[in-house]
């Protein structure tokens, strides 16, 4: 189980990524949802040694991840959110490069690196150069090697961005049967995964974890609370006035509004409350 | 709209890291090259600053302008492909034409901008404290012209070229290819037209504008040089306005070639699927090991890749190239003396590549450790390695064993070069010298490697790490005047071992690596703190990489650190005592001022003071090459041939002495300047005119030792030379060679300007001193010299016997005639060729495998030793020794004994028929010493250099002509011609005529000496000038005061001159005067009987140097020789052509037609054939007839 303790980070610019985070995560998908520079790459690259907290503490089962990098290192599988390669090596040599670094022996080496390329179907691609590949078979290629070996903590940050819909569902399916036994902490900003995948969640926002626990709970504390109506597209304005807007989108042209409140508001009707509405619910809505 | 792209490429560029970054380096190169001009182009007589050097240095650098260029200019576009924003650009409402013309503007001008950092730099240079030689008044105009007609121009064809190169490939790699590819046809380009018959194309090839510039101002004076720009007119107008015109055409070409719309993607067929591919669902698990094992796995894994990357980048090909090119072009520099440079046998081949490289292998460090250390960073794949479970030390070993790779690629194709050319050259190849000396001087390199490697882990960026290597490069390129002990101080640097094909260097070697143990001792700090500091992950701050470091110091860390730390410490104390304290360095090698400084405070209250004078020596010295030491014993007799007593004796020793025992008679020290290692002896009862005394000495001579960590040759395996002061007191008071010479630092100091004072030729105190050794004349000596069996040894006088005795060899020599005290004690394993010429027995000591030429020597000697006995005097030994030494191209004269270093004609390559034979005229130059400057001592006074070298060229001369013929004594006062202009305008000293001529003024004495001494001869006949000589000879010979000045030669020489020619010999040697000699018109008319008539136009001028420096044309009246040759001249050299017809005639206006009529077909007039007139353009004296 990996545990953080008040954990803070201020970047040299002044930025407070992260600021009094503390989490528990036990084995299983975790994510981490929250909008753009809320924190969560921050955290995740602090749990993955990369950089330094200012103040605060990780564990991870016995280990403490801030005095010993190098343990945590060892079974640890990380995928950034960017990353490129060198350029011009091919991506059969440099899975077979990470895999060496990953510290997989060399006997079994070469069948590892050929599973992994075909699991995540590059392995007709392996004698091109990576440099040379697509976004979503770079992202491919980058959970190839977050995956190698035997991680017992996996990070990885915004897996699914740019796969195609057929891919991020593979790759979700994947993760789940990983996550059985270890942990496995995913970034994301698309609800609808953490949904499906994970049992436990954190929403972070400006830094802080503002929400914490597993989605179906969290979202059932909003049932009954939730309202719905139809409305005309001059009319949205007047609905924030008047309510605490959480959702509006457009369902074949006309104007749905979703708000939230302890009565049912005039023309509303209830409904059933989903993990969207609890992220914006907590984070604000969107305009 | 153009403009409007132009605008915003421009602040683009401007704005980025890069421009600024590669400015400041122009900037920096700027200083360093005008801070270092005083050594590189001048700085005495030519200022640093002169409008030349600008030019020269603004165009150097425009070599480096190139790859600016190509990542400025060439790449602005291709940027657009390689990211694919070229739909974005031209779905744009711009014409693409407009479009690539704005970038190229806008990119351009960045790139001149950028360029332009270079003319604070220089002038920052040349007026900053650092400077070096002498500068001029400050003229923004000079430098503007110089970044207009040259930098700007250059930068416009360069762009143009690789702008065309890159857009129509969209590679900015092309543009980079295309780079090198320009870099090596010019150098092609350039050694096709080294030929002096390829000159007038210069200007077509010369893309840079700088060999069409150095044409123009070649023969330029001093005087020239300093005041003057070189016009924009003529071949140079030429040049600019063609290259120009090149670059405007490839522009068009660019604009007119290029297609907007890329070639569609190529389609590549589906590679079938292999068997290794099959449907995997479920992840493979695989157990990770982290142990010992691993690491090294991981270690060779990188190492592998990062070697790869480096290998397969273009740089890196286009370094391998310019390696290979360098290496070729070193070849063909290595001192190319007078026209015949050495065989490229390995010695040549690996000094050459031992100097050469060293400033291409640091900046590729620099560059590459860049590369290396920051490369993840810059592709962003930092996050994934850096969270890998492998250690600091595998990523940082991998980076530095990488970039140690790339050095010895450079080393292995440099050397692969130099193998290849002795392969066509047919030298022979020693592999075993390649691999010790390359081995040896490529350790250097590694260390700089870990010092390289440290700078970048503790810079924020790649940019300020280079510059931090940058800034120890300019430090390290200079350390050697900088420092007394650059390989104590300068990190990396070790003492460089000199190279021999007699003598075994591994002694050097050895001494040398206890340096490189003192900097790898460093480098394991560096390592170790590489490893604390090493970035992973993120965080930038130095605080929390502090905070992280102590985290990662361990016991191990912690020890490894401190023993390294107290390893170099050690070592480094070690070499300090031994090399510094212990074995200090003597005045005449010291490079700091002060031990110099303090030598001249104690020893100059002696200079041109009667002192006891040297009457006779006895030495017996035994050297032992095992343990490197020698014992030395003996006495020397002194004798006060003065009318007064002396209270005091200085003796000097050298630092390397061990006093058994020294003892002057009736005196005992009064005062130890021990710091100079003099000591100062009190007569107890003062020497009385007449009397003489003793000094007895038993001395140990420790030449395993090395003073200042100077590995200078001394006692070798073979080709030993030692000097007296080397084995035995020295009482002949100061030494100026032992003072600080520099004028400009004496100036700094309130010294006087000159270090020795040599009287003037109206000062009749000075006839009272020898020119080289004061007061003492000619001595008697007795010796004995034992060696290790095997060797041969050599002293002054006869040998008397030789015997073995168990592993030694003795030899005992005498002096039958007493000997100049110039002597030389040579020792080696050699093989000898005996001869006999004029009842004198000849012999030549060589070493087995140099035999090219030893033949040749011996029957040139010969011819020499006929020659100079026959016409200036005999010669009263009965043996004439040459013996060859280890190591340099020096040599020198003895008393019936001549050393002659191993480059010095022994291994020149002769096989080019214009090839001058610089050997040969060695022999006879220093075989004339014998006569001239041994036998004949000349007074100390202004002059006395004209009574020795002056001579001493004309022996050299003789030997040539009646070596070979006078074809060849033109084609050695050709290079003899040029080496004095070249020469004069490098010099610190300012001219004097001949007659007037000191040490300082060598270039006068040697190099205008030569034509002009043969210049007589041809003018007054050789038998007037050597009864000239035998008359002088009889008169001054074994004089012992006064002595004989120039103006006692020149007078004698004037009475067998006739008195239309005394107005020349004036000219000649009192004055300072230049010729300019062309043949302007020449045409040949057809007359019957096959016959032919010749009319030629000559023209002629003179200048004359004034007393402030500057010249003027002065009256005609010269008497010129103008010869019509054959047609041989249009095949052959033109000395090789044979004279149909030639008349010497008075010259007295400036244009003077000329008739000749021959009985063959003409191939040319010739004016001066044979190099009588001191001339800059010696090329335009021919003019061909067709
Ligand atoms: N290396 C850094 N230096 C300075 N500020 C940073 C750095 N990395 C991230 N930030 C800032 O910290 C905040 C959190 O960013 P991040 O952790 O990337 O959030 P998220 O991954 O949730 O989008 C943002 O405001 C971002 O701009
Ligand atoms: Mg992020």
């Amino acid at each position: 189980m990996l545990s953080i303790q008040n954990l803070g980070k201020t970047y040299p610019n002044g930025v407070h990524a992260l600021q009094d985070v503390s989490l528990d995560v036990p084995a299983g998908m975790f994510g981490l949802l929250g909008p753009n520079g809320a924190g969560k790459s921050s955290l995740m690259r602090t749990i993955a040694t990369l950089q330094l907290p200012d103040q605060g503490s990780i564990r991870f089962d016995d280990l403490d991840v801030l005095a010993e990098p190098a343990t945590l290192r060892a079974r640890l599988g990380y995928l950034p959110q960017d990353f490129g390669v060198y350029p011009g090596v091919s991506g059969w040599d440099l899975l077979m490069h990470f895999a060496t670094l990953k510290g997989i022996p060399a006997s079994a080496r070469r069948s590892t690196v050929s599973d992994m390329l075909n699991l995540v179907h590059l392995y007709d691609k392996r004698n091109k150069a990576v440099s040379t590949y697509s976004g979503g078979m770079l992202r491919r290629f980058g959970i190839a090697q977050a995956l190698l070996g035997t991680p017992s903590l996996i990070i990885v940050d915004e897996p699914t961005a740019g796969l195609d819909p057929k891919e991020r569902h593979r790759f979700n399916n994947l993760l789940a049967k990983i996550g059985e036994n270890v942990v496995v902490i995913l970034s994301t900003h698309i609800v609808e995964d953490v949904w499906d995948l994970c049992p436990r969640m954190a929403v972070m926002n400006s830094g802080q974890i503002v929400a914490h626990g597993s989605p179906h709970a969290l979202t059932s504390q909003l049932r009954g609370k939730l309202w719905r109506k139809e409305i005309g597209r001059n009319d949205l304005a007047k609905v924030k006035a008047q309510h605490r807007l959480i959702l509006s989108r457009y369902v074949s042209g006309a104007l749905v509004v979703d708000v939230l409140a302890d009565a049912q508001p005039n023309g509303f009707s209830p409904v059933e409350p989903l993990l969207e509405h609890l992220y914006f619910s907590i984070i604000g809505a969107e305009d | 709209m153009v403009g409007e792209i132009a605008r915003y490429e421009l602040a683009q560029l401007t704005r980025s890291r890069q421009f600024w970054f590669i400015g400041l380096v122009f900037a920096a190169m700027g200083v360093v090259l005008m801070a270092y001009a005083g050594d590189i182009v001048g700085g005495g007589n030519i200022n640093v600053n002169a409008p030349n050097n600008i030019i020269l240095f603004v165009n150097i650098l425009s070599f480096f302008a190139m790859f600016l260029v190509a990542s400025m200019v060439a790449s602005s576009v291709t940027r657009d492909f390689e990211i694919d924003s070229w739909q974005v650009v031209f779905s744009c409402p711009v014409s693409w034409r407009g479009y690539l013309l704005g970038r190229f503007i806008g990119s351009l001008l960045a790139a001149c901008l950028c360029y332009a950092f270079v003319i604070p730099g220089l002038i920052a240079g040349a007026h900053g404290p650092w400077s070096s030689g002498t500068v001029g008044p400050f003229h923004a105009w000079h430098y503007l012209y110089a970044f207009v007609v040259l930098a700007v121009p250059n930068l416009f064809v360069l762009s143009a070229l690789l702008f065309a190169v890159s857009t129509l490939t969209r590679k900015t790699l092309a543009a980079y290819a295309g780079a090198v590819l320009i870099f090596v046809l010019f150098n092609l380009g350039n050694a096709a037209i080294n030929d002096e018959s390829m000159e007038p194309f210069v200007f077509l090839v010369d893309l840079f504008g700088i060999s069409t510039l150095n044409l123009t101002t070649r023969y330029w004076t001093p005087y020239e040089l300093n005041t003057q720009l070189a016009p924009l007119a003529g071949t140079f107008l030429w040049n600019r306005l063609i290259w120009l015109g090149v670059g405007v055409a490839a522009m068009a070409w660019t604009l007119v070639r290029f297609n907007p719309y890329p070639r569609s993607p190529q389609i590549k067929a589906n590679v079938p699927a292999e068997t290794g591919q099959r449907n995997v669902d479920e992840r493979p698990i695989a157990t990770q090991v982290h142990d010992r094992n691993t690491a090294w796995q991981q270690l060779v894994g990188r190492v592998g890749l990062e070697v790869r990357a480096v290998v397969r980048s273009i740089p890196f090909v286009v370094l391998m190239i310019l390696g290979f090119v360098n290496a070729w072009a070193l070849a063909s520099l290595v001192d190319p003396v007078f026209g015949a440079p050495p065989l490229l046998l390995t010695r040549v081949a690996v000094k050459s590549l031992g100097d050469g490289l060293t400033l291409p292998l640091l900046i590729v460090i620099a560059y590459y450790a860049g590369e290396l250390v920051w490369r993840e960073r810059q592709v962003k794949l930092d996050q994934i390695v850096d969270a890998m479970p492998a250690r600091n030390t595998v990523f940082l070993l991998s980076k530095l064993l990488a970039l140690w790779t790339v050095v010895a690629a450079l080393l292995a194709v440099s050397i692969a070069a130099m193998v290849i050319l002795q392969l066509i050259k047919g030298t022979p190849i020693d592999a075993s010298m390649y691999l010790r000396e390359m081995g040896y001087r490529v350790l250097p390199f590694l260390w700089v490697g870990a010092l390289a490697l440290i700078g970048q882990v503790l810079s924020p960026n790649k940019y300020l790490g280079m510059l931090f290597m940058v800034i120890y490069i300019a430090v390290s390129l200079a350390s050697s005047t900088l420092f007394d002990m650059p390989s104590l101080v300068v990190p990396g640097s070790h003492p460089t071992s000199p190279i021999s094909g007699l003598a075994n260097s591994t002694f050097y070697r050895l001494e040398g690596l206890k340096y490189d143990l003192y900097w790898a001792a460093l480098s394991a700090v560096l390592v170790m703190l590489s490893h604390l500091l090493w970035r992973r992950g993120t965080d930038e701050g130095i605080a929390k990489r502090l905070r992280v470091a102590k985290r990662r110091i361990g016991v191990p860390q912690a020890a490894t650190l401190a023993i390294s730390l107290v390893a170099f410490a050690g070592i480094g104390r070690w070499l300090y005592v031994e090399d510094y304290v212990d074995n200090p360095i003597p005045p005449s090698d010291a490079v700091t001022d002060a031990t110099q400084l303090r030598y001249e405070q104690v020893m100059r209250p002696l200079e041109n003071k009667p002192l006891p004078v040297m009457k006779s020596v006895r030495l017996d010295l035994s050297t032992d090459l095992q343990t490197r030491r020698a014992t030395s014993r003996g006495e020397i007799v002194l004798r006060n041939k003065h009318d007064r007593p002396f209270d005091t004796l200085y003796v000097a020793l050298t630092p390397l002495a061990k006093v058994k025992q020294l003892s002057v008679e009736g005196g005992v020290v009064d005062q130890d300047f021990a710091d100079i290692h003099v000591a100062r002896y009190r007569f107890t009862s003062p020497m009385q005119p007449g009397e003489t005394r003793t000094v007895r000495f038993d001395l140990d001579v420790d030449f395993s030792n090395f003073p200042g960590g100077q590995l200078s040759s001394r006692l070798e395996t073979s080709g030993t030379a030692l000097s007296l002061s080397e084995v035995m007191p020295d009482v002949l008071g100061y030494s100026s060679y032992s003072a600080l010479g520099d004028p400009r630092k004496r100036a700094k100091h309130g010294l006087p300007e000159d270090r020795a004072h040599i009287a003037t030729l109206d000062e009749p105190w000075g006839r009272d001193f020898n020119g080289l050794f004061g007061q003492s004349d000619n001595i008697d000596f007795e010796g004995t010299y034992s060696v290790d069996k095997g060797q041969v040894a050599f002293m002054g006088g006869e040998l008397v016997r030789s015997w073995q005795q168990g592993d030694r060899a003795f030899f005992h020599y005498r002096s039958k005639t007493p000997i100049s005290l110039a002597l030389t004690l040579q020792q080696g394993a050699y093989r000898v060729l005996r001869d006999r010429a004029a009842g004198i027995d000849l012999a030549i000591y060589y070493n087995p495998p140099d035999d090219f030429h030893v033949a040749e020597f011996m029957k040139h000697f010969k011819i020499a030793v006929e020659y100079f006995t026959a016409e200036f005097g005999p010669f009263p030994y009965p043996e004439f020794r040459l013996i060859q030494k280890a190591f340099d191209a020096g040599a020198n004269s003895n008393s019936g004994q001549l050393t002659l270093g191993e480059f010095a004609g022994f291994v020149s390559d002769l096989s080019k028929n214009s090839a001058v034979d610089w050997g040969t005229h060695v022999v006879g130059h220093e075989a004339g010493h014998n006569w001239w400057g041994l036998m004949v001592t000349s007074a100390k006074v202004e002059g006395a250099t004209m009574l020795q070298e002056t001579l001493a060229q004309y022996a050299g001369l003789m030997t040539l002509e009646k070596s070979y013929d006078k074809a060849m004594v033109a084609r050695f006062l050709r290079e003899s011609i040029k080496k004095y202009n070249a020469d004069r305008n490098k010099s610190k000293f300012a001219e004097v005529p001949i007659y007037r001529s000191r040490s300082d003024t060598d270039y006068v004495h040697y190099w205008k000496g030569a034509p002009v001494i043969y210049g007589v001869k041809e003018l007054i006949g050789e038998q007037a000038l050597n009864q000239a000589l035998r008359e002088y000879f009889a008169k001054w010979a074994f004089a012992s005061g006064p002595y004989p000045t120039s103006l006692d030669l020149l007078a004698i020489i004037r009475a067998h001159t006739p008195e239309q020619y005394q107005q020349t010999l004036t000219d000649y040697f009192e004055r300072i005067l230049l010729h300019d000699l062309s043949v302007s018109e020449a045409r040949v008319e057809t007359l019957s009987g096959g016959r032919f008539k010749v009319i030629a136009t000559i023209h002629t001028k003179k200048m004359e140097r004034t007393a402030e420096g500057s010249e003027q044309s002065v009256p005609l009246h010269e008497p010129v020789q103008i010869a019509v040759v054959d047609e041989e001249i249009n095949r052959g050299d033109r000395y090789s052509a044979r004279w149909l017809a030639s008349e010497r005639r008075w010259i007295d206006a400036e244009r003077t037609q000329v008739e000749f009529i021959v009985n063959e077909r003409p191939g040319a007039v010739v004016v001066d054939p044979y190099h009588n007139f001191i001339e800059r353009n010696l090329d335009d004296n021919v003019k061909l007839l067709h």
